[in-house]
């Protein structure tokens, strides 16, 4: 009982010390990043295909990559590093297998045709268009929706009070 | 030693509170989740909606069904509890909802009617702050006393509405809101921004408990709320009664509380699990629950959705900033002989869809299967956001409880305190299908009559996770119901519960109002048996 109370205690002020520093920018940088740089580079093509930058921003200029780093660095998200981790693994492996090639050096149709294929096939693919989702339109603090361009998109303000910038 | 020890500061812990620490008696509420102010309700979408800011982190507080972790069944976890973030739709129940099996031979009749619950109803209207305009809604149950607001604003695209059901011979009527349309009794009006539903009210014009009855409640000297106090069991002398309760502080320290009474208030599912996580040698199956039915009788509300979308009166829509549609029908909750075996539907309400970007986006992808993502999701969000302009529904419809939905403890999963977690079995019977079915075309049929190019049918018999009922039912059987007309448990004179789960039938309406109307009753017996010396 004593042991499980100390593994409980810790998780207390884990989970309080989170919450009350809030700011989820400096803490994303201290833990080393939960994606590879190589990882990264196949996620990052893979939000830019969800949501493509014709006819308007989309996830490059959101920094939708940046939004889902941070993201996968909180203890929230936690259980998720592992499956994206696999994701990105699975389309690199796609890729080089169906379409010869690694997916960073594919061309834009054939990048959403190994996308298709993950939709059908892999669970997390769900989890990633929620995160993308996510860094496109949430409140710029998080890490993406940069400099609002989400927002703008559809015309969206959500009007004050906004978060501050320390705390919560 | 307290007189009370109210367990949970939401609907049902809130009221009660404030009227035990008038009445004299010495109160210590105990409330798991934190305190916030109204300075901590920002308009952040992730932060407030999308991590755990009112609900845990699933890993850390799990439910379970089938074999799954699941947020099924959570409501909130803060001081005010799930009154903090409501977009707070008050309807009451209706007469017949609280005599369901004598009239319809189905689920269980409440141990008191309508009129017996009536006058707390307009103390809840009265004293936490209920608007609406009494008298707009042929269908409701008779009251004593009108609204002490008028309803909130609407946006004038509600006349569309109105003109409709005039050709259809409905009856649409403001919704009524737990909300303040004027300055109430210290606390602002509505600023109408917008941020109702899934948010705290950033001005303290929702009147959640932790705006209304907690601070009546403090303002005694005789209530001391503690926040991040998590009870794991409730403790019972070797006379039977309780004793009091043992609580987690926030740095995982063990605290003994010592009371003359306790009352549990957690909401429906979380309730039932302390009980029968508080087993002892006098109640081996968890506390009070010699029937075996605590964790029975579980039961939730059915949602059927629509939408419909607008071009060319688009730009009437666009004219006024207004959020509130505020339109609600109880024309179909009867239904017409032949649409189901059991006549009773629901209540449609009418709105704008939730402003929240992300919600948005995520139900624009999800409208086909597989989800669209690409070119093809930025045209339609571009489409949704500036083409066109919608209004949807939602209904409110009985669930009816039946032996295959219940909660027991799950023999694995554990929360972050090592307590079992609660393991929910669910079982929807048809009519679910049935009446919902009817309520969407009924929802959909009025919108059409407005004009609208496009009406869209959304789910049919969805399962509302945050209105959670019966799991330890009030009834005159001590055989097959836990607790009395009082909410007293029947085998534990000094326990009661008071959320959700107390409700036998939670009927064709939100909730809400009808546990706050339910504490101010139980609260006065309570200090009536007080006086008596039964404690």
């Amino acid at each position: 009982m004593t042991e499980a109370r100390g593994t409980t205690r810790r998780s207390f002020l884990q989970g309080s010390f989170l919450v009350a520093a809030g700011a989820l920018n400096w803490i994303g940088c201290r833990i080393s990043p939960p994606l590879s740089r190589s990882r990264r580079r196949t996620l990052e093509a893979v939000v830019e295909r969800l949501i493509p930058s014709d006819d308007g921003p989309g996830a490059r200029e959101a920094g939708v990559i940046d939004y889902i780093d941070r993201a996968l660095a909180t203890r929230y998200h936690a259980r998720l590093r592992k499956p994206f981790r696999a994701f990105c693994d699975e389309v690199e492996e796609t890729a080089r297998a169906e379409w010869g090639g690694a997916f960073t050096d594919l061309d834009e149709s054939d990048q959403d045709d190994v996308l298709v294929a993950m939709q059908g096939s892999n669970a997390t693919f769900d989890d990633v268009l929620e995160f993308t989702l996510e860094g496109f339109l949430c409140d710029p603090r998080h890490g993406g929706n940069r400099n609002e361009v989400g927002w703008n998109f559809i015309g969206y303000k959500p009007g004050e009070p906004r978060p501050g910038h320390c705390g919560h | 030693m307290f007189d009370v020890c109210v367990i949970g500061s939401g609907a049902g812990g809130g009221p009660l509170a404030a009227v035990l620490a008038e009445a004299g008696l010495q109160v210590l509420v105990l409330e798991k989740g934190r305190r916030y102010a109204r300075r901590d309700f920002v308009h952040d979408e992730v932060a407030t909606v999308r991590r755990d800011f009112f609900l845990p982190r699933l890993e850390d507080d799990p439910h379970t069904l089938d074999g799954d972790l699941t947020s099924l069944g959570w409501i909130a976890q803060c001081v005010g509890g799930g009154t903090v973030h409501m977009a707070g739709y008050f309807y009451r129940m209706h007469p017949e909802d609280f005599r369901m099996r004598s009239r319809y031979g189905v689920s269980a009749d409440w141990p008191i009617t309508y009129d017996d619950l009536e006058p707390y109803y307009t103390r809840v209207d009265q004293e936490v702050g209920v608007s609406g305009d009494a008298g707009t809604n042929p269908f409701e149950g008779p009251r004593s006393k009108p609204y002490p607001m008028p309803a909130v604003n609407n946006h004038p695209f509600a006349a569309a509405l109105d003109e409709a059901g005039k050709k259809l011979g409905v009856h649409p009527f403001p919704s009524p809101r737990c909300i303040a349309s004027r300055d109430y009794k210290g606390r602002p009006a509505c600023v109408y921004c917008d941020f109702c539903g899934s948010y705290g009210c950033e001005v303290g014009a929702k009147s959640g408990t932790m705006e209304t009855m907690l601070p009546r409640a403090e303002a005694t000297g005789r209530c001391r709320i503690r926040a991040e106090c998590m009870v794991r069991e409730i403790t019972v002398g070797r006379d039977g009664r309780v004793t009091g309760c043992i609580y987690v502080d926030r740095e995982g320290r063990d605290h003994r509380v010592r009371a003359r009474a306790v009352v549990v208030s957690c909401s429906a599912i979380e309730s039932a699990r302390l009980l029968l996580i508080s087993k002892s040698s006098r109640f081996p199956n968890g506390l009070a629950n010699g029937s075996g039915r605590v964790g029975r009788h579980l039961h939730f509300s059915v949602n059927n959705t629509g939408r419909a979308e607008y071009r060319k009166r688009a730009d009437e829509i666009r004219a006024s900033r207004v959020p509130f549609l505020g339109r609600s029908l109880q024309d179909f909750y009867f239904l017409p002989k032949g649409v189901a075996d059991l006549p009773k539907g629901g209540t449609i309400r009418f709105g704008f869809p939730h402003a929240n970007p992300i919600f948005t986006a995520h139900k624009m992808a999800r409208e086909v299967h597989p989800p669209r993502w690409g070119a093809f999701l930025k045209e339609r969000l571009h489409e949704f956001y500036h083409d066109i302009r919608a209004v949807e529904f939602e209904t409110f419809a009985d669930f009816l409880p039946n032996d295959g939905t219940y909660v027991d403890l799950d023999p694995k999963v554990r929360d972050r305190w090592g307590l079992p977690a609660a393991r929910i079995h669910l079982e929807e019977s048809d009519h679910h299908e049935k009446a919902g079915a009817y309520l969407q075309a009924r929802g959909l049929e009025l919108l059409e009559a407005t004009g609208a190019e496009r009406v869209v049918e959304g789910t049919v018999a969805a399962v509302t996770g945050h209105l959670v009922h019966g799991t330890c039912r009030a009834g005159n059987d001590p055989k097959t119901s836990v607790l009395n007309a009082y909410c007293q448990a029947h085998e534990v004179p000094n326990l009661f519960v008071v959320d959700g789960a107390f409700i036998p039938h939670a009927g064709g309406v939100p909730s809400t109002l009808t546990i706050m109307a339910n504490s101010f009753r139980v609260g006065e017996f309570i200090v009536e048996e007080a006086k008596r010396g039964n404690f």
